[in-house]
């Protein structure tokens, strides 16, 4: 791989560019730590450090930049590894974490997109990512966000006639 | 009728009750020896498929219709040895060159099947080299 | 040995032996073949138990069958969660009389460490799905449990003890 890992990471942000922008580069840090810094590249996108984080690169999309953020990646060679949910609950949100791998370069991002809790709905990754099916029927399963177009969201690990979240922080069992 | 007449017949009908017997015995024998039922949780006892899962499909399926070399290999030499050992009883009572004439035409029409497949590659073993076709698809 | 009766069906064969009963059971006792049904963590010492070091195969119990159709005895060795439970059932109803069940870890008995207040996914104990003959507790039991256990299949089966019971000292 010829890229840097700065040349991927402004790369992306041209991708996911919008016009006006449509998530500004946070200026600090999300996660504090001493002496942690985080390199905002623009339109979201970040480079922090592997060694704390476990990632490359951070970038922060709304819900419909999620395919074609995924369409990218995949035409520079990345492979998804999973896909999860966090639950927001104080602040009404549901956040999606999409993990990505290059097999070649080593490299990992992170994509994240969030979306409003009462009505949590994302468009499917399985046309670009067939292995995206089961991780997004998980999902479904645990926390209850709909991908809109996914072939079959049956429950998954949860037994068929699950009506239940369990994953969310409002599940009282 | 004369006595070893009757003799043979009684020997033929005493095997072949004996051979029914043989096969018909099993049946009876679990049917008075065995349980009934087994004991159910969910009632899948009689699930065609013996799995966890719930079969998907049927069970009868299509395979290759080239097993048919198999049935014709399996004619030529063991049907044909079984329909040989009772002309050893018979060969060479009255007339022994019509008789070898019989037994030559016999396996000569036999070993046609043994030609067939023989030119059909049945009988050499060789590895066969992957092709492109044998590459399972992704 | 009787072949009880469950919700009304009656398992026993037309023809019931008496004296040979006894001998039968011997045999029965004598050459459990498991069912290969490990869950969970409790496989592993299954497994342990079949291998060499603790040989399952000294009391006929090696040839752990993967066919339900010709096991004597399902040892659920792990955690059965409510999606896997109709596929345990389902596979308890294929064995044929004479059956057994060993439930073998805490997670077959009763649960186990994965049962709390709300809990939404385990089964808590193998016995709410079909009648179990022999409980081993432990997370994991160790292989020699599982052989006491195989080994207390074998005297409700017979109604003698193949070794006698060691207490600690």
């Amino acid at each position: 791989m010829t890229l840097t890992l700065e040349e991927l990471a402004a790369q992306l942000s041209q991708a996911l560019a919008r016009d006006p922008p449509s998530i500004p580069a946070p200026a600090v840090a999300r996660r504090e730590g001493e002496g942690e810094v985080m390199i905002p590249v623009g339109h979201g996108v970040q480079v922090v450090d592997f060694a704390r984080h476990g990632y490359h690169l951070d970038a922060t999309v709304l819900p419909q930049d999620l395919v074609p953020a995924a369409a990218w990646l995949d035409r520079v060679g990345f492979a998804l590894d999973t896909i999860t949910g966090v639950d927001w609950i104080h602040a009404g949100e549901m956040e999606l974490v999409y993990d990505y791998f290059h097999p070649i370069a080593g490299w990992r991002v992170v994509i994240r997109a969030r979306v409003a809790r009462s009505e949590p709905e994302v468009p499917t990754l399985s046309e670009i990512f067939p292995g995206a099916n089961w991780h997004e029927r998980e999902t479904h399963d645990f926390f209850g966000i709909r991908f809109r177009g996914h072939p079959d969201l049956a429950p998954f690990l949860l037994p068929e006639d699950a009506d239940y979240h369990p994953l969310r922080k409002d599940y009282a069992g | 009728m004369d006595e070893t007449y009757i003799n043979d017949l009684i020997y033929v009908c005493a095997f072949g009750l004996g051979g029914l017997a043989f096969a018909a015995g099993p049946f009876v024998i679990v049917h008075l020896l065995s349980a009934r039922q087994t004991r159910q949780s969910a009632n899948k006892t009689g699930q065609f498929v013996e799995c966890g899962m719930e079969p998907i499909g049927d069970a009868w399926i299509r395979y290759s219709a080239v097993y048919y070399l198999y049935a014709l290999v399996f004619v030529a030499f063991a049907v044909d040895v079984l329909y040989l050992i009772p002309v050893a009883l018979v060969y060479g009572r009255e007339f022994a060159v019509r008789d070898l004439f019989e037994l030559l035409l016999f396996v000569g029409i036999l070993s046609l099947v043994i030609v067939y497949a023989w030119r059909k590659g049945v009988f050499a073993w060789s590895l066969k080299k992957p092709t492109a076709r044998t590459v399972p698809r992704s | 040995m009787e072949l009880k009766e469950a919700h009304g069906q009656d398992c026993s064969p037309i023809v019931k032996f008496a004296a040979l009963d006894e001998l039968l059971a011997l045999g029965r006792a004598n050459s459990l073949w498991p069912l290969t049904f490990g869950l969970a963590c409790c496989a592993i010492e299954m497994m342990a138990a079949g291998a060499a070091r603790f040989d399952l195969s000294r009391f006929g119990a090696e040839v752990f069958r993967p066919s339900p159709r010709q096991a004597d005895v399902m040892i659920v060795a792990g955690t059965v969660n409510r999606k896997m439970a109709l596929a345990v059932q389902t596979l308890y109803d294929q064995m044929l009389e004479p059956k057994w069940v060993i439930a073998m870890g805490n997670c077959a008995i009763s649960g186990g460490p994965f049962v709390f207040p709300g809990q939404y996914a385990v089964i808590e104990g193998v016995d709410k799905l079909f009648p179990v003959d022999v409980f081993i507790p432990g997370c994991p039991p160790r292989p020699e449990a599982l052989i006491e256990g195989i080994l207390v299949l074998e005297e409700k089966l017979t109604g003698k003890r193949r070794w006698p019971r060691v207490t600690p000292p």
